[in-house]
């Protein structure tokens, strides 16, 4: 099948035929087919061996870009597979914005880049903010900042990965069927996928421009906090959450100074969603 | 024409890119990505017409490929620094020395590990130096893999750059001691030819020599295209001198290496069309049609299609290498090694 | 006399704490402490010996003085980091 993802085509095979009607139905709301464009990147999971295709099966990874290292995966998250395999092809293959490990939303085309490790909830602020306070979604793990002079923002809003805590937290605010599969036993626990609003994905060939960069700190019981980093810290928190600015030269720092000297960054920490919520709201009404 | 002959051909003739169909262009960047040939036929296709996100392909391989040489010319530079205190000459191997030599497989190649070759009686004093400035073995001492190398290798553990990450290998011949053809590494190092960089290329017909020897010895034609693809573009350049076949000739007869440079150029001349004396090149043999099967092998979306041709060439590949008890032990060692990280990976995807 | 020369292809650029220098050969972002980049400042395009920074830095910053040892050794210390991240050359 070939799925467009923001700026990307995936060519995406697999001799596991449930594997890939999961993902045709995950992906519904996206471009699916063209089968006469030139497409970005390929991804197949195939049987580690091919007893494992009948016998315990299991998958690998076989893509345009990938690592030697690459662990094995129980057919029964495939579904995490071919995430780990498309977002590896951006991650090493493409170079024609800055990737930064975060999440972002838009309001009125202006974005809010939300930076930081996984299990700091930025994934949960993302899925709240789009689904909770009106955010257009542009994706809950990489952002693509543009190299030219506005430093814009280009979507790429794949399903949001819930992990654990915070799929209750969602599934209270939306309804059943925007839920791909909940996969138990996952390296991250149990992952459940949300699928972000119609609109969102609809958008998402239209650019945002970032105004607010947020780190979150998720904390059970901690009070909300707001504090503004200093450049050099927002410069060393974003090519830190870069995987390629390496492989992009000169136009790669460029971009990230142009970002960091424009656009505020804030270190937020909060002990409830809804308080998340509030923080990045204030700084929003500050930045506007 | 298979998806590998489709890349093959674009290499011979660019102009060909301006006529391909978007299935063609899916078969010919997947090959072309498998093969690290990507960068080079995106330098080939400038000023082409081609489909607009063709061009967005090719560029960004091209710029990644551009951003790599300037880190490769800069492990060059520190290399260098590091090594001119002793007072030896330094040999660059492969893709460094077409970097520094600004020699025709240069553009768009992708150019990784930093080769180069010292005097034998030289290289724990280089491994030294090179050690005071930063770099450390990768491989723990002691492990099988360690003393593999040392015993056995034309070059020592690699060495990676403790902050930079920069990996050297550093040479004191250009076959193992295991290999059944020995070449003169003296003659290498008498015959290099200075470049502005302060470290030192082969000799034409010796740089040729140690590609084509590379590519008939150095595991199982993985990268084939490209190192074929050098040969084509080195030959090409080199034949524009007066001498370059005698020189050839007589060279390859010091080192014992006609044999290799024979399947090179008659491999080369099949694929890009390489032109060379037929005396040089000889007869084609069995190997060669495995060779050709493999190289010829992929599918659209760049996986190989000849998986038996391939498992006979990676036999033979360690087989030129190593004597028979050897390569038993060797890729028995290989092979208990694999297993037990499949057991593990088997384990935690069980659990 | 041994000369410290600044590397040309380098990018400097001053934040509103830290200064970053990217080194555009090989691709890598440096961060200077403040007393790196007086340091880095201090050295002419042209070139200069540890003596004649040491003097441009006390003209710009006033009497400049090392935690321990003489303030010549401490410098040429610095001097030498700078080096080794390859954004100063030292040419004897």
């Amino acid at each position: 099948m070939r799925l467009r993802i923001g700026p990307a085509i995936f060519d995406i095979r697999s001799p596991f035929g449930g594997a890939i009607a999961s993902l045709r139905h995950l992906y519904r709301d996206y471009p699916q087919g063209m089968p006469d464009e030139i497409y970005d990147f390929t991804v197949a999971a195939l049987p580690t061996t091919p007893w494992r295709r009948w016998f315990r099966p299991s998958i690998r990874l076989q893509a345009d870009f990938t690592v030697e290292e690459a662990v094995p995966v129980a057919l029964r998250h495939a579904l995490l597979a071919f995430e780990m395999g498309v977002n590896m092809q951006m991650a090493l293959g493409y170079r024609r914005d800055i990737i930064l490990h975060a999440a972002s939303a838009a309001r009125d085309d202006r974005a809010v880049v939300i930076v930081g490790d996984s299990g700091s909830g930025k994934s949960t602020l993302s899925a709240l903010l789009s689904w909770s306070a009106g955010w257009r979604h542009c994706g809950d793990e990489l952002a693509l900042i543009g190299l030219a002079g506005d430093y814009s923002l280009t979507p790429y809003p794949r399903p949001i990965g819930l992990k654990n805590q915070s799929i209750p937290v969602m599934r209270e605010r939306v309804s059943a069927d925007r839920f791909g599969p909940r996969l138990e036993g996952t390296m991250k626990g149990t992952v459940q996928h949300l699928l972000p609003p119609v609109d969102a994905i609809q958008a998402m060939d239209r650019p945002a421009r970032p105004a607010l960069i947020v780190s979150p700190h998720f904390t059970a019981g901690a009070s909300p906090e707001i504090r503004r980093m200093t450049q050099s810290e927002a410069y060393l928190r974003l090519s830190v959450a870069s995987t390629n600015q390496l492989t992009l030269g000169e136009p790669g720092f460029d971009a990230l100074i142009r970002l960091i000297r424009s656009v505020p960054a804030y270190d937020i920490t909060y002990g409830t969603s809804e308080e998340g919520l509030q923080l990045v709201e204030k700084l929003w009404g500050d930045v506007e | 024409m298979t998806p590998s002959t489709l890349l093959h051909s674009v290499l011979r003739e660019p102009q060909r890119m301006e006529r391909l169909t978007a299935e063609q262009w899916n078969a010919l960047i997947r090959v072309a990505r498998v093969e690290m040939l990507m960068g080079t036929i995106g330098m080939l296709s400038t000023g082409m017409h081609v489909p607009d996100k063709a061009r967005l392909l090719l560029d960004e391989a091209a710029a990644i490929a551009s951003v790599r040489q300037n880190a490769a010319r800069y492990e060059v530079q520190r290399m260098v620094e590091a090594l001119t205190p002793t007072g030896m000459p330094v040999i660059l191997m492969k893709g460094s020395a077409y970097l520094m030599a600004d020699l025709p497989p240069c553009p768009g190649r992708n150019i990784g590990d930093l080769d180069i070759m010292v005097p034998f009686d030289r290289l724990s004093e280089a491994e030294a130096a090179l050690k005071r400035h930063g770099w450390q073995s990768i491989k723990a001492k002691g492990t099988y893999d360690d003393s593999y190398y040392r015993e056995w290798m034309h070059e020592l553990p690699p060495l990676a750059h403790e902050t930079r990450g920069g990996v050297i290998d550093l040479h004191h011949t250009i076959l193992p001691r295991t290999a059944r053809l020995t070449p003169r590494p003296e003659r290498m190092l008498a015959n290099a030819i200075p470049t502005n960089c302060g470290a030192y290329i082969m000799a034409p017909a010796e740089m040729l020599l140690h590609s084509a020897t590379h590519l008939a010895y150095d595991g199982d034609l993985q990268g084939g295209a490209r190192n074929l693809w050098d040969i084509d573009r080195l030959v090409r350049h080199f034949a524009e001198q007066p001498d370059f076949w005698d020189d050839l000739k007589s060279a390859a007869t010091a080192h014992e290496l006609t044999s290799p440079l024979a399947r090179a150029l008659r491999l080369s001349h099949r694929l890009y069309g390489t032109p060379s004396p037929a005396a040089l090149r000889g007869k084609p043999d069995l190997i060669d049609r495995l060779a050709l099967r493999k190289l010829r092998g992929h599918d659209r979306y760049g996986a190989p299609t000849t998986p038996i041709s391939n498992f006979i060439l990676f036999l033979r590949g360690h087989w030129l290498r190593m004597p028979l008890p050897m390569l038993t032990r060797h890729l028995l060692t290989k092979w208990r090694a694999r297993r037990a990280e499949a057991r593990q990976a088997g384990r935690e995807n069980d659990q | 006399m041994a000369l410290y020369v600044p590397v040309e292809a380098v990018r400097y650029e001053k934040l509103d704490d830290l200064s970053l220098v990217f080194h555009r050969l090989s691709g890598e972002t440096h961060i200077l402490s403040p007393e790196m980049e007086a340091i880095y400042e201090a050295i002419p395009a042209g070139g200069a010996d540890a003596e004649q920074i040491l003097f441009r830095l006390e003209a710009v910053h006033g009497l400049v003085e090392a935690e321990e040892g003489d303030p010549a050794s401490a410098l040429c210390l610095r001097l030498d980091q700078l080096t080794e991240l390859g954004i100063v050359r030292h040419i004897s």
